[in-house]
């Protein structure tokens, strides 16, 4: 029997320390969520200066003693564009703050210095650098209008005859691309439409607008200003759709799509919509469309942007710009 | 009405019984009436301080009778049916009644080699396996409690440590004449989810085990048991698997026939993880469990000393399976407060209620605890993640006036949580009970039990944030009096103190820690109880108990309440 004993408890001893567990604990480290907090290496920014222009990579780096909820802010100190870059670790790098030159809030980066704070959730220290970008990002996508080149006479505007119209490119700063942007403002009493301006292909020096023939994979991107204090806007978008491939739109046996927005916020936005999601409407209804009744976004003749308010709701006021068709994907300005 | 009508059952299941002794002949039973009628009334009556909401008292009750139909066709085959008729005290008249089937088996012998049984089935293996682990119930009750904690076992078919199943089980054996006695082969299969044709696939959990029995001292068992979803049964690509297999043994040894020396244990290995899934880990771990036992036959004394060793990632859903399902909320004053808050499940919902108890294996990852209880073991011999030695000692007096038993674990962790430093645990437990009827030659029964169980989990460490300290102790002590024949007095209290810190891991569905979370507690529970009990016989009694139970919570005294509870128990088994 002592044999079988002793037998038994080599046996015991060699399978015990023969698989020994590989890892030493589960989970998170404590000290990540419970330790002091303590900054070991302090925000830096990788390169100095940025070209986004050719797509150069910037990222940013610091280290702390525990994993901790921080926010990096890059402010362009010319055109107000933020970048926001959250996370939660005991180590930034490139895996969690790699910036492409996007904006989180418009206005878009320009050429300029730009301020970098970061700041933790839970902790009162605040860390600054600086980056200054050479170029900024070029956005890929088919461009409609930015007016930048000012007013092209192949465009066809309508304006009410309305009290204080005034429907015209402007660059009264903020701007959320480049120096200027195209203004609808007025009171029109008698009619829900205040002003509209046509943005016709061959404004473009095309007979139609050269995008996918897919709608699923085209985005319709326009920055719109919500003027503060009033909230009776309405913007309507028109797609009209050559379906005959005649070179113009017939409103009567053609496709129309419309995509109609409520702006009820304030100062600009980004608004974004898939070509396939888009619907007719008649007076703000849902519609049947007149032609083909298939989204055809290589078709797309005209695209039309109307300023429509309540008549009895007095001024309106809304301001658009950089109207992109982007492919795949919504824009990331 | 209701008391009539639940009158009424009880006077058809009188006549049923009657039909049951006289129906089949003395030496021939065809067809056999089994089963339980049960009545039951309760008023119960909950204090909250400055809880203006909460209704203070609630009465209920129910009558049923589970019916079972043992139908004997042949000598190699039994079957039996059973249905439920429940009847909710309260309910309109035939509107608060439920028929529910409560068992379904057919069992029998093929050719007398093979024996099988389909339907419900009630199934272990070992206890790293798939076994029923009682370390929820912590220790002994005392009968004034007990008396509810049996609905509750009977209720959930806790028995043995069965699990309850539904599927098939065969077994049969070989006996031999020369090197081997007896070699048993089992085997069985249970479904345990349903597909429903979308995500959920079918899972079924298999298994059985080889059991030699090569002369009455040694004994070599292979084991092995698998969980695993069914492809194709549903939308869903990804399959868990849960395998576990083990050897166990036992070799006896009797010395001049004064000392039983057995030497005994299972050592095996696990591996779990989701097919098609590729964030999903594989979870392989082994554990031991080996120990010697002598027992003093002179002194009637056994001891016992075993070796424990538990990978951290060793995962058994059979034996890991907890009956307390502390996700459940109590079907009694399950919000109070002027907040309506959830209360949580207290040790007098443990000894009382039976849904927050599982009826089968969870299949569906580790399953809550209640660290104030059991934060040591929660998932019985089979949790993972723990090293140490377990000693056992029982002393069974022969003039069966006096039965003792103290067990310890001494445990470690394997690896820590969070930081490399290991959390050790303690459990110390006894239970006694004293006959005094054999003490003092009485003729009336007169038992006196007791019980002590203390945890304790701590973690030093130089950082205050890893530190751990939580400490558990339970008491209780029953009385159980014959003041006439077959009429007794029991009364008893528990008493439940847990105080301390702890930090619980937080795991995602594939069993990894991702968060942890800090858990402080300072409670002392309370339970006190007495009562009258009449046996009409060894199978029926009525009770009359009444119940304190007072929850203190030093932490969040707004969380402090008492209860009090009124019930009258019929229960009848035939």
């Amino acid at each position: 029997m002592k044999n079988i004993i002793k037998y038994n408890l080599i046996l015991l001893a060699i399978f015990v320390f023969a698989c020994k567990p590989n890892k030493k604990f589960e989970g998170p480290e404590l000290s990540d969520l419970y330790g002091d907090f303590k900054i070991i290496d302090s925000l830096i920014c990788s390169i100095d200066s940025v070209d986004f222009s050719i797509n150069q990579p910037i990222f940013f780096k610091a280290k702390f003693t525990k994993a901790v909820d921080w926010k990096i802010s890059i402010k362009g100190l010319s055109s107000g564009a933020e970048k926001i870059i959250n996370g939660k670790s005991k180590l930034i790098e490139i895996t969690n703050s790699f910036w492409t030159g996007n904006t989180s809030t418009l206005p878009m980066f320009t050429s300029e210095n730009c301020l970098v704070s970061l700041t933790f959730l839970t902790e009162k220290d605040t860390l600054n650098s600086s980056v200054k970008v050479i170029k900024p990002k070029i956005n890929s996508g088919y461009l409609i209008a930015d007016f930048e080149s000012g007013y092209n006479n192949l465009w066809t505007k309508f304006v009410q005859s309305g009290a204080s119209m005034d429907c015209q490119i402007r660059n009264v700063k903020p701007i959320p691309q480049g120096d200027n942007f195209y203004n609808m403002a007025g009171t029109v009493n008698w009619d829900w439409l205040v002003s509209l301006i046509d943005f016709n292909a061959n404004a473009n020096g095309v007979d139609r607008f050269p995008l996918n023939t897919n709608p699923n994979n085209i985005y319709f991107n326009a920055m719109v200003w919500g003027e503060p204090g009033l909230d009776n806007t309405l913007l309507l978008f028109q797609f009209k759709e050559d379906d005959n491939t005649n070179g113009t739109f017939e409103s009567s046996s053609e496709d129309q799509y419309d995509y109609q927005l409520k702006i009820d916020w304030s100062g600009w936005k980004l608004i974004s919509i898939k070509y396939s999601d888009l619907g007719t409407l008649v007076n703000g209804e849902p519609a049947i469309p007149k032609g083909n009744k298939q989204r055809n976004p290589n078709n797309l003749v005209r695209l039309s942007v109307l300023h429509l308010a309540d008549p009895s709701s007095g001024f309106a006021k809304t301001k658009i710009d950089y109207l992109i068709f982007t492919d795949s994907k919504s824009l990331e300005p | 009405m209701n008391h009539r009508y639940n009158i009424k059952i009880f006077f058809y299941l009188l006549i049923l019984n009657y039909f049951s002794v006289n129906l089949y002949s003395q030496n021939e039973k065809k067809i056999q009436f089994v089963g339980t009628a049960r009545s039951i009334l309760n008023n119960d009556d909950i204090l909250v301080k400055d809880d203006t909401i909460t209704s203070k008292s609630n009465m209920g009750g129910y009558a049923l009778i589970d019916l079972g139909v043992n139908i004997l066709p042949n000598k190699n085959t039994e079957i039996l049916g059973m249905i439920r008729i429940k009847n909710q005290l309260g309910g309109f008249y035939g509107a608060g009644v439920t028929f529910d089937v409560r068992q379904l088996y057919v069992k029998g012998i093929i050719s007398n080699v093979v024996r099988y049984q389909l339907g419900d089935i009630n199934y272990k293996l070992t206890p790293f396996t798939f076994y029923n682990n009682d370390y929820d119930d912590l220790m002994q009750h005392p009968q004034v409690f007990n008396i509810q904690k049996d609905i509750v076992n009977y209720e959930t078919f806790y028995k043995n440590n069965t699990w309850r199943q539904q599927g098939a089980a065969l077994d049969f054996s070989l006996e031999f004449s020369k090197f081997l006695k007896e070699i048993k082969f089992n085997g069985f299969i249970n479904r345990i989810n349903v597909t429903d044709f979308n995500t959920v696939p079918d899972r079924f959990f298999t298994g059985g085990n080889i059991g030699i029995q090569q002369s009455k001292n040694v004994f070599v068992g292979f084991n092995y048991v698998s969980l695993f979803d069914l492809s194709g049964t549903s939308q869903n690509n990804s399959g868990f698997n849960n395998n576990v297999s083990s050897i166990n043994y036992e070799v006896k040894f009797a010395k001049d026939n004064l000392v039983e020396t057995r030497l005994f244990g299972e050592t095996g290995l696990s591996n779990s993880g989701y097919s098609d899934v590729t964030s999903a880990p594989k979870l392989n771990d082994f554990f031991i469990n080996m120990g010697i036992s002598n027992f003093i036959k002179a002194s009637h004394l056994k001891f016992s000393l075993s070796y424990l060793n538990v990978g951290p990632d060793f995962r058994s859903a059979g034996a890991q399976s907890k009956r307390v399902n502390y996700n459940n909320t109590p079907s009694f004053y399950d919000r109070y407060t002027n907040q309506q808050s959830l209360r949580s499940i207290g040790l007098f919902d443990l000894i009382r209620d039976e849904k927050l108890y599982n009826r089968s294996i969870n299949s569906d990852g580790l399953m809550a605890y209640n660290p104030a209880y059991n934060n040591a073991m929660p998932y019985g011999i089979a949790t993972f993640n723990r090293q140490g030695v377990n000693s056992k000692i029982n002393f069974n007096d022969p003039k069966k006036i006096l039965s003792l038993e103290i067990e310890s674990y001494f445990l470690k962790e394997l690896i820590g949580q969070g930081t490399p430093k290991l959390k050790s645990f303690k459990i110390i437990k006894t239970n006694a009970e004293l006959n005094l009827k054999k003490l003092i030659s009485i003729e009336n029964n007169f038992k006196i039990t007791a019980g002590f169980s203390f945890q304790s989990t701590i973690r030093n460490s130089e950082v205050n944030y890893e530190e751990i300290n939580l400490n558990s102790a339970i008491v209780n002590t029953g009385i159980e009096f014959e003041l006439y024949k077959n009429f007794d007095f029991l009364a008893g209290f528990i008493y439940n103190q847990a105080k301390g810190n702890e930090i619980l891991p937080s795991r995602n569905i594939y069993s990894e820690v991702i968060d942890f979370n800090e858990y402080n507690i300072n409670i002392k529970e309370l339970m006190l109880g007495g009562g009258l009990r009449y046996r009409f016989s060894d199978k029926i009694y009525l009770a009359a108990l009444y119940q304190n139970y007072d929850n203190s919570n030093k932490l969040n005294s707004q969380f402090s309440y008492s209860m009090n509870q009124f019930i009258i128990i019929y229960n009848m088994k035939f």
